[in-house]
């Protein structure tokens, strides 16, 4: 199972070495290599915290979330089974849920009802990375080629960590059509990102 | 509550599901292919849009997490699965935790003969922790002839446990008692390996550079040096040329076999320059193992 090629650079790593495999850091991690987890760390500390910013809009509690999320992959890299996807996929889904688990916890959900009244930062605006910026440019690419409602209700789901129901209710469209919306826009997303399953 | 989970792999790869549902989704997945296909292709999508939020966390999340990491307990894979094994040295720790798990069940039996299934869960808990410490070191030597006592250690966790085999029974008024042997000499407790042998978990590693067991009046000795008209055993660092320790083969063992060697009293070694003796002293009442071990810290 390849790495996405376009994967996140570490901040810090000389520009064009060959970037270390993901999956198998993950395997020494597993017996308790912790120079192979600070390259992890290298690796995945800036989509996580990132995406955890994305989804609860605050830099303390984004913060929090991206230590718990890089301390379980300490903790669970022997769960993570190749065969089951790339090591990428498996470490964001772990963060992804964890800030989703986060927002959706009462006084987090609160705090973001008051937040998302402010527009949500522009992808120009999260993307600084150099190393993200084509990661960045071709999603963003890829995003434009949805349908309106297909990218809305993405974004709310994923970005905004609501679930379905509530993406139903916030655009005022009923149950199954936002359930296909989500389908047929990461069908077309994922053909457009290039992604091999 | 949706009838058909079938149309759900979209929601699913975008967290966009209650708990509930989603635990009900991942119980129609591996009935599904269609949806498992689509849900691997989507996380694999949805990675992407997390890249690309990618945002340079505080300098300062490195070092907490880094610091975090060395005093977190990783949890051991699943059953089912083996990690590779690019080193001998973690195939020799799964080989050594085998061991001490077919002791434990032994040990739990006993223990619930005694009325206490809660002690034994108990028990059970705390030697997991130290043999999946990812710092566990173990080693094992051979006492007494036909006897084994082992020793798996954890820096990080500051505790051990300690498994023997076929020490001999001893009078009432003799009780086994376990060393810290460092800077400084602590005792490590009592042990009583009367019926069933378990295993024994006893904290207070610290700086110890090594494990000793001696034989005590019933009750123990206080915190000192064991004996102290005989010379100091612990301070002899070479193993008579009879030692009854072997080193381990380096590699190419199966952990399954090297398991059965070991049950056998043929010792397995990992990890340290293991040496050590069962030596009378000249008191005539306290004989002394000593099991080094390396610990990095």
């Amino acid at each position: 199972m390849n790495e996405p090629v376009a994967g996140p650079r570490s901040p810090t790593g000389p520009a064009g070495a060959h970037p270390p495999d993901l999956a198998e850091l993950l395997g020494r991690v597993a017996r308790g290599d912790q120079d192979a987890f600070g390259q992890v760390y290298d690796l995945l500390s800036g989509p996580v915290y990132g995406l955890a910013l994305r989804v609860v809009r605050d830099p303390a509690q984004a913060e929090e979330i991206a230590q718990d999320v890089l301390v379980e992959l300490w903790r669970k890299a022997s769960h993570y089974h190749p065969e089951r996807g790339s090591a990428t996929s498996w470490a964001l889904t772990v963060a992804h849920r964890r800030a989703v688990d986060r927002v959706r916890s009462s006084q987090a959900g609160r705090d973001r009802e008051e937040r998302t009244a402010a527009p949500a930062p522009a992808y120009d605006q999260v993307a600084e990375e150099v190393g993200t910026r084509l990661e960045h440019q071709q999603v963003r690419r890829c995003m434009r080629g949805l349908t309106e409602t297909q990218r809305e209700s993405i974004t709310l789901a994923y970005y905004g960590g609501y679930t379905y129901r509530e993406v139903s209710e916030l655009l005022g469209v009923g149950l199954a059509a936002v359930k296909t919306r989500m389908r047929d826009g990461l069908i077309r997303l994922r053909d457009c990102l290039g992604v091999q399953p | 509550m949706t009838r058909d989970p079938h149309d759900l792999a979209g929601p699913y790869a975008l967290d966009a599901l209650t708990d509930t549902e989603r635990r009900r989704f991942e119980r129609h997945l591996p009935s599904c292919p269609t949806c498992a296909g689509q849900v691997t292709g989507f996380a694999e999508t949805t990675a992407r849009l997390a890249l690309a939020a990618a945002h340079r966390p505080p300098g300062a999340l490195r070092g907490r997490v880094m610091a975090e990491i060395t005093r977190t307990r990783q949890t051991p894979p699943p059953l089912g699965r083996r990690l590779p094994s690019h080193r001998v040295r973690g195939l020799s720790r799964l080989a050594a935790a085998a061991c001490l798990v077919l002791a434990l069940i032994s040990g739990g039996a006993a223990l619930r003969l005694h009325g206490s299934a809660q002690d034994a869960r108990a028990l059970n808990r705390q030697v997991t922790a130290v043999m999946t410490a990812p710092d566990a070191r173990t080693s094992t030597v051979r006492a007494q002839g036909t006897a084994t006592v082992t020793l798996v250690s954890s820096r990080s966790l500051n505790k051990a446990v300690v498994t023997t085999a076929r020490l001999r029974p001893l009078p009432s008024a003799r009780t086994y008692q376990m060393w810290w042997l460092g800077p400084t000499v602590r005792s490590a407790g009592t042990l009583n390996p009367s019926g069933k042998p378990r295993p024994v978990v006893t904290t207070g590693l610290g700086d110890a550079q090594r494990f000793g067991l001696t034989i005590e009046p019933a009750g123990g000795s206080p915190s000192r040096p064991p004996h102290p008209s005989s010379p100091s055993p612990w301070n002899d660092h070479t193993a008579p040329s009879d030692s009854p320790v072997e080193r381990a083969p380096s590699q190419g063992t199966d952990a399954g076999q090297r398991c059965r060697r070991t049950r056998k009293g043929l010792r397995s070694h990992v990890g340290g320059t293991a040496s050590g003796r069962l030596a009378a002293t000249r008191a005539g009442a306290s004989a002394m193992a000593r099991v080094p071990f390396r610990q990095t810290q």
